[in-house]
């Protein structure tokens, strides 16, 4: 009996030292996100103040800054790497609780728009990056991930497909460095051109929702532009997301039938596992907010939750950018995201300009 | 059986939603 107990107290004592490492992390991703609404907030103020009109400049694009700062001067202390790691979990709570702001026929509504319009830019997507991976004589599997990665969803995407079709890890950084390059440009770009052709909050964050890969990115982009159209960018990501088991079991299976990746048994046990769970929880609460489950008051007080939530993910969307490493990956990956990503981005673009016209939104 | 981040996330997500329908997290200031 003692030789089972002290291995099980081991194990849970492992359990918790893990669970205090994430302090450090966690304490950085709260100070940096913090400070990015402070920012927001003190020149607000000091503009209302002085009665001067100064640009708002929302609370997510001051996290992001004052993260690339920290990492690309000191760094990230090793002690906090595994705190700033959970922004992923952040973004997906935060998400779950988002759900309290959109009811049921809202989702099926915007929904079957984005629906048509992620299966479309899958399709593009997958073409773009083949032709340009083939272009550029990159590897076949190199090539695979970064069609997933933008064809869905950056980087859990490309981390869920490494396994399935067997990739190299070298090849899985390159296509995630890309990935996460281009998804702190769009930051800057995505809102600028929405501006400039005065698109409606609904048209800009289904744009961003699609053409944007990384889901932390792309709530940030929309959440620059608006709060309503960071909430229709993330339900776009979101809807893209869902389909992630299955462009990524089409890629497994691929390359099962080159016999270079495991054979899948039971194929729907897989799509299971690849699928997003937070999805779900944001399917759940909506429909409660839907059936009335929440006053108005309860309903304010999840979604501020999910703002504070958002706020750890913009911070460390920030702080696990480092600018030399992106620059290190090499050149062809890099140009092949960028040109098929720009394609993506004008192909989409198009795409939504003309449904908001045909659906008016 | 481990829990993936996923559900993670989807639990505290659910606790939260649990805790201000009963009342004991009201007034989340941003």
């Amino acid at each position: 009996m003692v030789t089972v107990a002290v291995p099980a107290a081991a194990s849970r004592a492992d359990v918790w030292r893990q669970r205090f490492a994430l302090l450090p992390g966690l304490a950085l991703l709260g100070v940096v996100g913090y400070a990015g609404k402070l920012a927001e907030q003190s020149i607000a103020s000091y503009g209302r103040a002085h009665q001067l009109t100064l640009p708002n400049i929302e609370y997510v694009l001051w996290a992001i800054v004052f993260g690339l700062i920290v990492s690309n001067t000191i760094g990230v202390p090793k002690i906090c790497r595994p705190g700033v790691d959970t922004y992923e979990f952040w973004l997906k709570a935060g998400i779950v609780l988002l759900g309290v702001r959109f009811l049921l026929g809202d989702i099926v509504r915007l929904g079957g728009v984005s629906l048509v319009c992620v299966v479309l830019e899958l399709a593009m997507a997958i073409a773009v990056m083949t032709a340009l991976g083939r272009w550029f004589r990159l590897s076949p599997k190199l090539t695979s991930l970064l069609s997933i990665g933008a064809s869905i969803c950056g980087v859990s995407a490309i981390i869920a497909a490494k396994g399935a079709i067997e990739a190299d890890d070298e090849d899985a950084s390159y296509a995630i460095a890309a990935i996460l390059a281009l998804g702190a440009v769009s930051l800057v770009v995505f809102p600028l051109v929405g501006r400039a052709l005065g698109m409606s909050d609904h048209a800009y964050g289904l744009w961003v929702g699609l053409a944007v890969d990384n889901t932390a990115e792309a709530a940030a982009a929309g959440a620059l532009y608006s709060d309503a159209a960071g909430r229709f960018a993330v339900l776009a990501k979101t809807t893209r997301n869902a389909t992630i088991g299955f462009v990524v079991l089409g890629y497994a299976l691929y390359w099962v039938r080159r016999s270079e990746a495991r054979e899948i048994a039971n194929k729907g046990a897989f799509l299971w596992e690849k699928f997003p769970k937070f999805v779900l929880g944001f399917l759940v609460i909506s429909t409660l907010a839907t059936l009335g489950t929440f006053s108005g008051s309860e309903t304010a007080d999840l979604a501020n939750l999910s703002r504070w939530a958002f706020l750890f993910t913009f911070a460390g969307v920030g702080l696990r950018t480092n600018v030399g490493e992106l620059s290190r990956q090499g050149w062809r990956p890099l140009v092949v995201g960028v040109v098929g990503e720009v394609a993506i981005a004008v192909l989409t673009l198009a795409m939504v300009v003309s449904a908001a016209r045909m659906f008016v939104f | 059986m481990r829990m993936t981040r996923d559900w993670w996330a989807v639990l505290l997500a659910a606790v939260a939603a649990v805790l201000v329908k009963l009342g004991v997290v009201q007034g989340v200031p941003w």
